[in-house]
């Protein structure tokens, strides 16, 4: 059966991309980012993937499939399996054509089950990948089948209504994925639920003014709206930029005494826009990646 | 250029020049590098009242909190400020807005001119306390009763309450004896408020402190927090002004808190009544008290650290009580008695201690333009830089610049008043403020401090953490040197110097021959220790609070090309946070445009601290742990990070005498005269203002960074194009930052260089922890690069002598880095050989066959050439004056002090301990063995051994045996070799994490193998320490020459620093309050211990040179001299190390510990009496001996070459 047949490694670090099967399987968490770009130089995946958006990168040659390295485990409960099954494939044959079918535009799916442990560092790692194309996000909009955690998944999906869920996190993941719930599973031997969630990144993410090129200024802006919470905007945004505040706020429709519980993810996002749209001043942020250099 | 980030105080921060750690060799494991080793991490906590600031009107509402505080406080309630940030107005919405306003600022300004007014008539500072010891208080209530009474009345009763409140018991209790262990938030507490009253004391703010005092006493609860040293001080500040009715007060609190008043509680009292002529039988009785409580009136003038003046008014008291009273005399200088220093202090036998070659006049007149430096608060220096082109644009970007800061002058001004007065307010209501801290410098002082800081800012920012520090460190070394001028201190010291000039001018003559130090204590009476430095916490408070005013009042047009006067301003400084993971940083940046605005004006100028430039006459001779070096700024003899004081402490308790070694060595390191070889300063110019070059360690400026390929995209262009392209901007950016940082070190070391050009000077000397010796000035010393050494030469020059040109041209081979394996004469000859090219590389450095460019060391060979090419053409080489150092370097002298140690034959004759014709190099010989064990492992089939076939070389593998020594593990010799694998090319590299494990493996068997009694020493130096510090303490020991040493390696503790912008939490390792980390403490035993070693070896040598009349100066274990001395040099060299090593080293450290740390048997719970007795057994069983003899090294040649 194709649940059954599924690697799911104890430990996950989404940067890894291995291994061979109708579905890509992440690797445990052993393997640094290091060994998944040599491992795809020297073609282990069985698949091979083209990058999608950049035909000028070098093709890397391909090999056949040779074998894996990573010890995985497998769904040992039927139930699971047979769930996870249903709930992905619609009770449809398995196969590879079928997924890609389904999901134009989404190369590859990656499942995986996020470690308690880990999990926020892992989402973001992941975040800071897909926002900058990079690792696997390189070759698409890589969907991202997940087994969270009740506590994570109630983060991801938090809005300002719940306002000691909302974090940057959840600001983030939204405006990055379309977030689907698939499923809950409670397991006896955690006490907590585990839920299966679907994460296709949005197809409109990137625009003109929020692309890799700039995201770690937003990322930054997102931090600094959350790092004094209960601060209105128009404070964080004077000493996050050089833009007349009041005119952004103005033309975002934003009361500038707001605090970031008035403020949805898609707020955040135009709110960056703006500014980076204005036109009033050469220096925009006050941020660049060298305060992040800085020794303290 | 946004130079200047280092500008700190010598031994302050060396935060970017440590971080880009180039040249810090890899040997100093140990070494203290400045807050960064300390790792601190700012977090923030909002506050509230924040959302106002950048309204453009923070100032008037900081005003009005003040105002409400004020109020509050005086229980008046006129005006009601509305708080909440929404209901203000936005700025340019309305020009209603703004009339209404500004009608409001200036109501508001008015109430307050008027409050300030009323405050002046109406409030008045207490002076009377709340006694709660109800007998105390009945004697002061006599005193108070029937209001007016003549003067001699009242003054009676003082005295009968003065009288009453000594006779009182203390009625200790013995909690609050006992109050050693306090917990942290009440221990920062207390320094605040020490630091507060003794501000007061300097800045003539007693009625203020006396206030706070007396509100702090009556506050039952608060009682706790106040210390005796607390009333002392305060008690001390009255007696010095002679005000006997506070002084009364305070002593009568001091009872009346418990406390038993101690010998400067006593001192105070009398000093107090000398000054007012009090009557004898006052007096009397208060030294019959003192009596009472053990303290002796000679005590007064031994144990207490007076200034001249009180200890005259403390006499003439004394004197009144006790005719028959005189002051012990002072003790004649206690004598060294270690034997290793036993002919340095021998009152016979040679001495021909060397003179300075300049007349005192010069000498004098030299030291009346550093005491102008010093005086002066910094600095200024004309940069080396290319002078930019005075085009329209320059001009105009210097005249903004200049406006700007005209205004913000005026602005810093006027929010310092403001603060200033809102501080004085919240002090009226008891609370410890910084006010007294405000008023240590001019305001003019402050503005100026402040400017500059704002000058140098680095473009990306500093966090706030560092900026506060060193804020704070400012205001102190000021305020320290404000302090001498008060006094008569200056005047003082300038006539000693004078007198003392006489032993080293060229002109003059001494009765007899006497070390610097012998002669300056000779002069005159001991210096009176300094105040002690502020703690950490004081100091960043005080630091946060001068940058807040920074952001507070510095602004700028938002645009700064438009006209001014019309146009919306905006801030400069911007408080923004960087996020790290789970902590956020609290960062100040500057306004992009205001960076580009300083990068065009291009100021010409750099500033520097005067502790960070050469000193122009020479260094005061330490004479003790804090006097010594610079004339008047403070220095430590022992570098520490900032806030350590444990080792302090330890040298502070030190008989007088057991610290001569260090400090006539360092005195001695610091008298040598230097100058700058002006002709290779022309052509290292050059370079640098050309290109640079990296291969000779010219960093190139940043226009030569690299740039990316492109600098846009089309516009649609995909995300993974985007993401492609910042990856490419961000790898330029970073490239050119570091390559800024390398050019703007680089830029003061060459500027100071010019500076000083056609001058002579000196370096003072200070140590670290392990009696290491460093040049104090930072930036422009011998201890750095090629580059900077070669730019330096003695100031006093030395005919060569018969054989002076064998040894220079010697020197220049070993610059080149060939002919390592051949003997001396092998290189004389190969000098000789090749004396064309030496001459050509003289002749036409830059346009000639270029040869010095390949040598190791290209700048320092080019130097040598140059001096050997003078020397050959002048009529007579011998009588030839040379000026150039020349080195001699010991042979791995890490290895060489454990192989003495261990009297290890084998050890000993691979590091040419042992006469040999030809040099022995020990990294050769690890080589060698490590390729006969691959060979075994080959022949065997293991794949990783026949592949290195044919790659393990002396290279490989230098580096790992170089720092075993000291210390570095398997995984950091891992790393090194692998470093050194990946660099060959034809080295297949997947095999290098294999080969690398396989290596260091067999690199430490080697040595093992080699240097067997190496390893039982580092073993057992390091099973002792790892014992000490699991029963809880810091590592500890003594050197050969008596300084007293302490490992600063303990658990990170986290202190927080609340209020402000943000609040500051810092982590500091370094106090002796905290457990050790025993891992560090275990690990870095062995390779501190031969440290301390070297350095005694070092200091012996010096010691011994200056008796016999050499110029003597060291990098470590590299020792400089004049080419004629080189003979003598080496062979002091080799005698002192056969000395130190004749003691017995090893035994007495073993006694030293376990006396140190084995002799308390009680209160010990049985984990730690098993600790203990464990201890006491490893130290009993020292590591076995060879048979090596000594004596040999006296005959080896190579020992150090």
């Amino acid at each position: 059966m194709w649940g059954a047949a599924m690697g799911l490694p104890p430990r996950l670090a989404l940067s890894v991309l291995a291994g061979p099967g109708r579905s890509c399987i992440l690797g445990s968490g052993a393997a640094t980012r290091k060994d998944w770009q040599a491992r795809n130089r020297s073609g282990f995946s069985e698949f091979y993937l083209q990058p999608l958006f950049d035909p000028d990168l070098e093709e890397s040659p391909f090999y056949a499939f040779k074998g894996r390295a990573e010890p995985t485990r497998h769904v040992a409960s039927k139930k699971l399996a047979r769930n996870l099954a249903r709930h992905l494939l619609g009770f449809q044959k398995p196969s590879r054509q079928l997924i890609l079918e389904c999901n134009p535009g989404v190369p590859i799916k990656v499942f995986g089950i996020l470690p308690d442990k880990y999990g926020r560092r892992i989402l973001w790692k992941t975040l800071f990948d897909l926002y900058s194309c990079d690792s696997i996000f390189r070759y698409g909009r890589i969907e991202l089948n997940l087994f969270v955690t009740d506590k994570e998944f109630q983060k991801l999906t938090a809005t300002p209504k719940r306002p000691d869920l909302y974090q940057v996190l959840s600001v983030l993941w939204q405006l990055a994925c379309d977030i689907k719930f698939i499923h809950m599973e409670s397991l006896k031997s955690m006490k907590e639920n585990l839920y299966f969630i679907q994460m296709t990144p949005r197809k409109g993410l990137f625009t003109e003014h929020l692309s890799p090129l700039n995201y770690d200024i937003f990322f930054h802006m997102v931090k600094h709206c959350f790092g004094k919470r209960s601060a209105p905007i128009i404070q964080h945004l004077s000493s996050l930029s050089t833009v007349e505040p009041i005119d952004v706020l103005r033309q975002v429709r934003l009361n500038p005494g707001a605090t970031i519980l008035q403020m949805y993810p898609q707020d955040f996002k135009r709110l960056f826009e703006t500014i980076e749209r204005s036109e009033d001043t050469i220096f925009k942020w006050i941020y660049n990646e060298s305060l992040e250099d800085i020794q303290a | 250029m946004s130079a200047l980030r280092w500008t700190r105080g010598a031994a302050g921060l060396g935060r970017a020049l440590s971080s880009s750690g180039r040249r810090r060799p890899t040997s100093e494991e140990g070494t203290l590098s400045g807050l960064c080793s300390s790792r601190r991490s700012s977090a923030a906590s909002p506050r509230e009242q924040d959302a106002q600031k950048e309204w453009g009107h923070a100032e008037l509402l900081e005003v009005l909190e003040a105002r409400v505080r004020q109020l509050q406080a005086e229980s008046l309630s006129q005006v009601v400020v509305k708080k909440g940030p929404m209901d203000r107005p936005l700025k340019g919405h309305s020009g209603r807005w703004a009339q209404k306003l500004e009608a409001e600022k200036q109501m508001k300004q008015k109430r307050q001119e008027r409050f300030l007014d009323q405050q002046k008539q109406s409030y008045t500072l207490l002076t009377e306390p709340r006694i709660w010891s109800k007998k105390l208080a009945s004697c002061l209530q006599q005193s108070k009763k029937g209001a007016p009474k003549s003067s001699e009345e009242e003054e009676q009763q003082l005295t009968w309450a003065l009288q009453a409140a000594m006779l009182k018991l203390s009625s200790c209790t013995p909690g609050r004896r006992q109050a050693k262990v306090v917990e942290a938030n009440l221990l920062l507490l207390q320094q605040k408020f020490l630091a507060f009253f003794e501000c007061c004391a300097c800045t003539d703010n007693m009625p203020l402190a006396h206030h706070v005092l007396v509100t702090q006493h009556s506050k039952c609860d608060r009682q706790q927090l106040l210390t005796l040293d607390m009333y002392n001080t305060v008690m001390l500040g009255w007696a010095r002004k002679g005000s006997f009715k506070e002084m009364v007060y305070v002593f009568v609190m001091l009872k009346d808190a418990g406390l038993s008043p101690n010998l400067w509680s006593y001192a105070a009292a009398l000093q107090c009544m000398g000054r007012r002529d009090q009557d004898v039988h006052t007096i009397q009785k208060c030294l019959k008290q003192m009596k009472e409580n053990g303290f002796q009136p000679q005590q007064l003038f031994t144990d207490l650290a007076l200034a001249g003046e009180e200890q005259a008014a403390l006499l003439r008291a004394v004197v009144k009580a006790e005719p028959a009273f005189s002051p012990p005399p002072q003790a004649p200088s206690p004598v060294n008695t270690c034997t290793l220093l036993r002919e340095i202090y021998a009152k016979n036998g040679p001495k021909s201690y060397p003179k300075l070659h300049l007349p005192l006049e010069t000498l004098q007149d030299l030291f009346s333009q550093q005491l102008r430096v010093e005086l002066s608060a910094n600095v200024s220096v004309q940069s080396v830089e290319k002078a930019p082109e005075m085009t329209k644009e320059v001009i105009e970007a210097r005249k903004t610049l200049k406006t700007l800061q005209g205004q913000w002058e005026v602005e810093l001004l006027q929010v310092l008043r403001q603060t200033k007065a809102t501080m004085a307010c919240q002090a009226q209501e008891g609370q410890p403020t910084l006010y007294p801290f405000l008023c240590l410098l001019s305001e003019g002082e402050f503005v100026s401090m402040l400017l500059q800081v704002l000058r140098v800012l680095p473009s990306q920012g500093e966090p706030l953490l560092h900026l506060a520090h060193d804020l704070g460190l400012r205001v102190l070394n000021r305020h320290l040197v404000k302090q001498k001028q008060v006094t008569n201190h200056v005047e003082k010291l300038g006539q000693r110097y004078s007198q003392y000039l006489r032993l080293l001018a060229s002109n003059t003559q001494v009765e007899a021959p006497f070390l610097p130090r012998e002669y300056w204590e000779l002069l005159g009476p001991p210096e009176t220790p300094p105040q002690q430095p502020w703690s950490v916490p004081v100091l960043l408070q005080l630091g946060k609070q001068l940058a807040e005013l920074l952001v507070q009042a510095v602004q700028m047009p938002r645009s700064l090309a438009a006209p001014q006067g019309s146009c919306h301003l905006i801030p400069v400084l911007y408080h923004v946070y960087s996020f790290r993971s789970y902590r956020q940083v609290g960062i100040l940046k500057p306004h992009p445009a205001f960076t580009q605005l300083l990068e065009t004006a291009a100021e010409p100028t750099l500033t520097f601290e005067t502790t960070e430039v050469p000193m122009l006459c020479p260094p005061l001779p330490w004479t003790s742990p804090h006097a010594g070096a610079y004339l008047l700024s403070s220095t430590k003899l022992m570098r520490a990070t900032e806030g350590t004081t444990q080792h302090q402490h330890l040298l502070e308790r030190c008989a007088p005498a057991q610290l001569h070694g260090a400090l006539d060595a360092l005195t001695q390191l610091g008298n040598c005269a230097w100058r700058v070889n002006g002709r290779l300063l022309d052509l290292v110019l050059q370079v640098f203002r050309d290109k640079g070059c990296v291969r000779l360690g010219v960093p190139p400026p940043r226009s030569e960074a690299p740039q990316p390929a492109r600098q846009h995209l089309p516009p649609g262009s995909s995300p993974v194009h985007k993401a492609e392209l910042r990856k490419e901007l961000a790898r330029c950016l970073k490239t050119a930052r570091e390559m800024h940082s390398l050019r703007s070190e680089a830029l003061y070391r060459l500027s100071l260089a010019q500076h000083l050009r056609d001058r002579v000077f000196w370096l003072p000397h200070n140590m670290d922890f392990r009696g290491r010796t460093y040049p104090c000035p930072p930036h422009f010393n011998h201890l750095g690069s090629d580059l900077a050494r070669a730019l330096l030469e003695f100031a006093e020059g030395r005919p060569l002598g018969l054989r002076g040109l064998d040894w220079l041209k010697i020197h220049l081979v070993n610059l080149t880095g060939l002919k390592k394996r051949d003997s001396l004469s092998m290189r004389l000859a190969f000098a000789d050989q090749i004396m064309e090219e030496i001459l050509d590389s003289a002749d036409n450095p830059m346009t000639g066959r270029k040869w010095w460019m390949e040598a190791d060391e290209p700048w320092q060979t080019l130097a040598c050439c140059m001096e050997i090419a003078q020397a050959v053409r002048s009529p007579d080489p011998a009588a030839y004056i040379s000026h150039l150092p020349v080195h001699q370097d010991g042979s791995c002298n890490g290895l060489q002090h454990y192989a003495a140690l261990g009297r290890d034959s084998a050890g000993a004759a691979s590091v040419n301990l042992t006469p040999s014709d030809l040099p022995q190099d020990v990294y050769r010989e690890v080589a060698t063995q490590v390729e006969e064990f691959r060979q075994q492992d080959a022949k065997e089939g293991l794949q990783v051994a026949q592949v290195l076939k044919g790659f393990i070389t002396r290279k490989v593998v230098k580096q790992t045996v170089m720092t075993v020594v000291y210390g570095v593990t398997r995984y950091g010799g891992r790393l090194q070799i692998e470093k050194r694998l990946r660099e060959l090319s034809d080295f297949p590299q997947e095999f290098v994490w294999e080969a690398s494990h396989y290596l260091v493996r067999l690199v430490f068997n080697s040595l093992q193998e080699m240097f067997s009694s190496t390893r039982a020493i580092q073993h057992w130096l390091t099973e002792s320490a790892n014992l000490i510090s699991h029963a809880g303490w810091p590592v500890e020991w003594v050197t050969p020459l008596g300084i007293p040493i302490i490992q600063p390696y303990h658990r990170e503790a986290k202190v927080q620093v609340k209020g402000g912008i943000q609040s500051i939490t810092f982590t500091s390792s370094m106090n002796i309050s905290q457990k050790p980390n025993t891992l560090k403490q275990k690990n870095g035993f062995p390779p501190n211990f031969i440290h301390s070693l070297d350095s005694s070896h070092m200091m012996l040598t010096a010691l011994h040179c200056h008796r016999r009349g050499l110029t003597f100066v060291s990098v470590h274990d590299c020792f400089w001299t004049h080419a004629a001395d080189i003979p003598v040099m080496n062979e002091v060299c080799r005698e002192q190390f056969v000395r130190l090593h004749s003691q017995p080293i090893l035994e007495d450290l073993a006694k030293f510990l376990e006396k140190r740390f084995c002799s308390f048997y009680r209160s010990l719970k049985p984990s730690e009496l098993a600790l203990v007795t464990k201890l006491q057994e490893t130290l009993r069983s020292l590591p076995e001996k060879g048979n090596f003899d000594l004596g040999q090294v006296m005959r080896s040649t190579y020992f150090f070459s």
